[in-house]
């Protein structure tokens, strides 16, 4: 209760708009797109801009949706409610931000990261024929939509991915993903 | 007299105001940007109607939620028909709410409480 | 464990995203604005937890009960002239929280904590005999704004939560102090 206030700051200091921790379904995410969306266009925000901001939301949630969905069944034992995600959507001055967070099994981890790498150092047309490669089956992903999904942010975003793996345990690790979109129309 | 008829919206509620039929309607969400702003033109037309009202005038509260400050112009809405009532024009409210609503329903008892108005609560059964 | 509360951490955001999942699960926390409050905001986050809701099978007379609270704890966290606030809502298993907490002007913390004293001491029918007072006054509403918060606000979420409203202050500035209230959903209460 008290801690209101450390969250107001923390949200105001790393200009957080809303911040959601729980399990991800179909209808949440819609509801959770909805109220972006309102929020934009309450905002004045540009249109274009609005546009690609719910874009890569529905992507980005739709990764996350694909990592949990991928995780085994809970084990009773673990204490991590490894099933369970992060949502968060930041204004800056210059960028939208939207960044997930959800567990993953830590041997998935090296392949994650080279493909975010792979990805990150690619140019625009490397990334849109990376993203044609993967859809047609001879790119890198195996697991398809996971990798498709992650081009795509890249694609839409315009910017490089920013990634993090957080070590829980000697099994899983907590994966977060951020991507931007820029507040300058025409880009 | 023309009836007075607001399409709702996600924030604001439904009304209708016939005085052909002497029948009312409010239903939906009450959370306006501006309350006042948005009662005004329901109450200015409640005054015109109060100098011919019809012998019978029935009004449905069907409201899903809505906050304190439209509680207060809800009042203001039922006193005016009080008003109506004590001139010697019949008018009936039924007061709608769900049945797994118990704040809903204390609302209605609360303007029971505050009014000389015949108001009914009638339960929604959750289908 | 790292928490929020004893360090702020500023850019990238990304570094807060563990810690603060961490957080959020350990107090049971499913979400958290922080914004100016404007009924669009209201109808959204409504239809989000209505989904939550919906999601995690809750009992309909808790859903409705804490979607009341929901939209009264907005009202009070409307401000024109200092905009932002933050609203934090907990699901445990045997109760809902809902938090509000703003800004006020720090000279008007003594008036606005009396007042919430004062009603926490209130039995459910003087509760209803305040409320009904402030429903029909008419008095300025200077009057019936105690800190820049509406009284009858208040009101209404002390009846409709069924228990004490817990609140704190916390100092942020020389004019302005942050205040917290909170309204709780004990399942067993309903």
């Amino acid at each position: 209760m008290s801690m209101t206030y450390s969250y107001y700051k923390n949200m105001q200091l790393n200009n957080i708009i809303f911040v959601y921790q729980g399990e991800v379904t179909a209808d949440l995410v819609s509801s959770i797109l909805q109220m972006v969306e309102n929020k934009l266009e309450g905002e004045g925000e540009d249109r274009k801009v609005k546009k690609r901001v719910f874009n890569v939301m529905v992507e980005c949630l739709q990764n996350v949706y694909h990592h949990l969905d991928a995780l085994p069944p809970t084990d009773p034992a673990n204490p991590i409610k490894d099933k369970t995600a992060l949502l968060m959507i930041g204004r800056e001055e210059k960028d939208y931000y939207i960044i997930t967070g959800n567990h993953v099994i830590n041997d998935r981890i090296p392949d994650l990261k080279s493909r975010l790498d792979r990805i990150n150092r690619a140019s625009k047309e490397e990334l849109k024929q990376l993203y044609q490669e993967v859809l047609t089956g001879t790119g890198f992903s195996e697991k398809g939509t996971a990798g498709l999904g992650m081009i795509d942010i890249a694609r839409k975003s315009g910017q490089r991915l920013g990634y993090d793996f957080h070590p829980v345990n000697d099994r899983y690790s907590f994966f977060s993903l951020e991507a931007r979109v820029s507040r300058i129309a025409d880009k | 007299m023309e009836a007075l008829r607001i399409e709702s919206t996600h924030k604001t509620p439904r009304v209708i105001l016939d005085p052909e039929n002497g029948i009312f309607e409010f239903s939906g969400r009450s959370i306006p940007e501006d309350s006042v702003g948005f009662y005004t033109p329901i109450f200015e037309w409640l005054d015109k109607y109060a100098q011919q009202p019809l012998a019978r005038t029935h009004v449905r509260f069907d409201l899903e939620y809505f906050n304190t400050s439209s509680s207060k112009n809800i009042l203001e809405v039922l006193k005016r028909l009080e008003a109506i009532h004590a001139s010697g024009h019949e008018v009936r409210v039924t007061w709608y709410y769900d049945e797994d609503d118990e704040d809903m329903e204390e609302t209605g008892q609360d303007y029971q409480a505050l009014l000389n108005l015949p108001i009914e609560l009638s339960v929604k059964v959750q289908s | 464990m790292v928490a929020p509360q004893s360090e702020l951490l500023h850019e990238p955001a990304l570094s807060y995203a563990y810690p603060l999942y961490r957080n959020m699960l350990d107090n049971s926390i499913v979400f958290m604005y922080h914004g100016p409050i404007t009924p669009d905001l209201v109808v959204d986050v409504l239809g989000l937890v209505e989904y939550r809701l919906g999601d995690t099978g809750e009992d309909r007379r808790v859903s409705k009960k804490l979607f009341n609270i929901m939209v009264e704890s907005f009202t009070l966290g409307e401000d024109n002239r200092r905009g932002h606030a933050a609203l934090v809502v907990r699901q445990l298993p045997y109760l809902y929280s809902v938090c509000i907490g703003r800004r006020i002007p720090s000279p008007l913390v003594y008036q606005v904590k009396a007042f919430l004293d004062r009603v926490n001491t209130l039995s459910p029918d003087q509760l209803r005999e305040e409320y009904h007072r402030l429903l029909q006054s008419r008095e300025p509403d200077q009057v019936q704004f105690i800190g820049g918060i509406p009284s009858i606000s208040v009101l209404d979420l002390a009846r409709k939560s069924h228990d004490f409203l817990h609140y704190v202050f916390e100092y942020v500035d020389d004019e302005d102090t942050f205040f917290s209230l909170e309204a709780r959903i004990r399942k067993n209460n309903l």
